[in-house]
């Protein structure tokens, strides 16, 4: 749907008018939720399309690093409840993709975008899943990780978006459980499969620790005070993850090796090695381990494929005659 | 509100709107979402693949979004019972 479309379905908005603003954030803060045929400020617009594209592309990434194992999975079940995850995700970027069409952002424009590194996705995404352990530990906690910066979302200010969240989440506790199956099958087996098991575990921590983002205030991410766009802090997010994944981990008889995480029982908080938060910046210039082979695969792809859209975009034409069965 | 839909050009995916059982024990209806596909036919199945793989649903319908319009408000001049309290 192109911007002229989507018109049709909102009023356009031309400037934006200071008193219309603050009576627009004012609601939102009020807990008014925001719907596609709505007003809305064009930063507000341009935040949600930003927000909804980073998890879009997050989610059609994702699904990468996974992929690499469905050929390798140790058993049928196995592979069919990854292939089956893989599908969810792919189901969840289609999900959002929609959203950010009906909002003008056509899904052409934002696979160009993603594609030619001018559109981000998240930075957990831009390596391998070195063994079948890493393909384990990434469907447990990755998107436990996820899960609680997702469910925040289910009160999200943007309706279509906050509505998409309630699928996603649901969808997501599958591959939690999925993959804390795996997890613990490993873990309870031979020596071997302990040893990749911990392996995995210990190549991940440190990224599953920085999964969350950067401590900022709260008062200085505007997603949060003005457009409500999200309602928890990157902090609190990652302080919720630890109390849920650390006594997990533990009681699998899987160790965590970083020497300062320890509960700080007097104020409630986990303490812990601190990221490298300077070293991410460099994922935002495309510049992860694996970053350029991911997208050079999906463009590989999307180049492939092309022929599946064309056919489909042509398949109303059977015989030379119109077709319409709905 | 449908009318008939009209003939969109060659090589344009048409958008659908999905509606079903909000849940496996519910009869209540739900929008569930938007999918884009070339016709209804095709539209279904991804409508099955996208929000009913797992029997969330018990029934689908799909709807093509430029089928949706406008209802008439003529009769809103005489809706004197009209107050914030009821109405917006």
């Amino acid at each position: 749907m192109n911007e002229q479309e989507a018109g049709e379905l909102r009023p356009l908005e031309a400037e934006d008018d200071p008193a219309r603003t603050a009576e627009f954030v004012a609601a939102v803060q009020q807990g008014h939720v925001v719907e596609l045929a709505d007003w809305m400020p064009r930063a507000y617009r341009k935040m949600v399309i930003r927000f909804m594209e980073m998890h879009a592309h997050s989610e059609y990434m994702g699904a990468l690093l996974e992929r690499e194992w469905l050929p390798r999975a140790p058993t049928l079940d196995a592979k069919l409840a990854l292939a089956s995850k893989v599908q969810d995700e792919i189901g969840h970027g289609q999900l959002i993709y929609r959203l950010l069409a009906d909002l003008g952002r056509s899904t052409e424009d934002a696979m160009r975008d993603l594609i030619l590194g001018r559109s981000r996705f998240h930075w957990f995404f831009h390596h391998r899943a070195e063994s079948w352990a890493d393909a384990g530990m990434i469907a447990w906690l990755s998107d436990l990780a996820a899960s609680f910066a997702q469910l925040d979302l289910t009160f999200c200010s943007y309706g279509p978006y906050r509505r998409a969240m309630l699928r996603i989440c649901a969808e997501e506790q599958f591959h939690i459980t999925h993959g804390a199956r795996l997890i613990r099958n490993l873990a309870q087996g031979t020596a071997a499969q302990r040893r990749l098991a911990q392996d995995a575990l210990d190549r991940w921590w440190p990224r599953l620790l920085a999964f969350n983002g950067p401590p900022t205030p709260r008062e200085e991410d505007p997603n949060i005070t003005r457009w409500c766009i999200k309602h928890i802090t990157n902090e609190e997010m990652r302080q919720r993850f630890l109390a849920k994944a650390v006594p997990e981990i533990r009681n699998m008889g899987l160790e965590i090796r970083d020497p300062r995480l320890a509960l700080d029982t007097s104020a409630g908080l986990w303490r812990y090695t601190e990221p490298d938060w300077d070293a991410l910046q460099a994922y935002k210039l495309g510049l992860g381990p694996h970053t350029s082979q991911w997208l050079a695969f999906r463009a590989a792809q999307l180049e492939r494929n092309s022929w599946v859209l064309e056919t489909t975009r042509n398949a109303h034409r059977q015989g030379g005659r119109d077709v319409e069965s709905c | 509100m449908w009318k008939a839909a009209e003939t969109e050009p060659a090589g344009r995916l048409r958008v659908y709107d999905i509606f079903g059982s909000a849940s496996r024990k519910s009869a209540q209806i739900a929008y569930l979402g938007s999918l884009e596909a070339p016709n209804a036919a095709l539209g279904r199945i991804y409508a099955a693949k996208i929000f009913a793989r797992r029997a969330e649903c018990r029934r689908i319908w799909i709807y093509e979004r430029n089928q949706l319009e406008q209802a008439s408000t003529g009769e809103l001049v005489f809706d004197f019972s009209r107050s914030e309290a009821t109405h917006e």
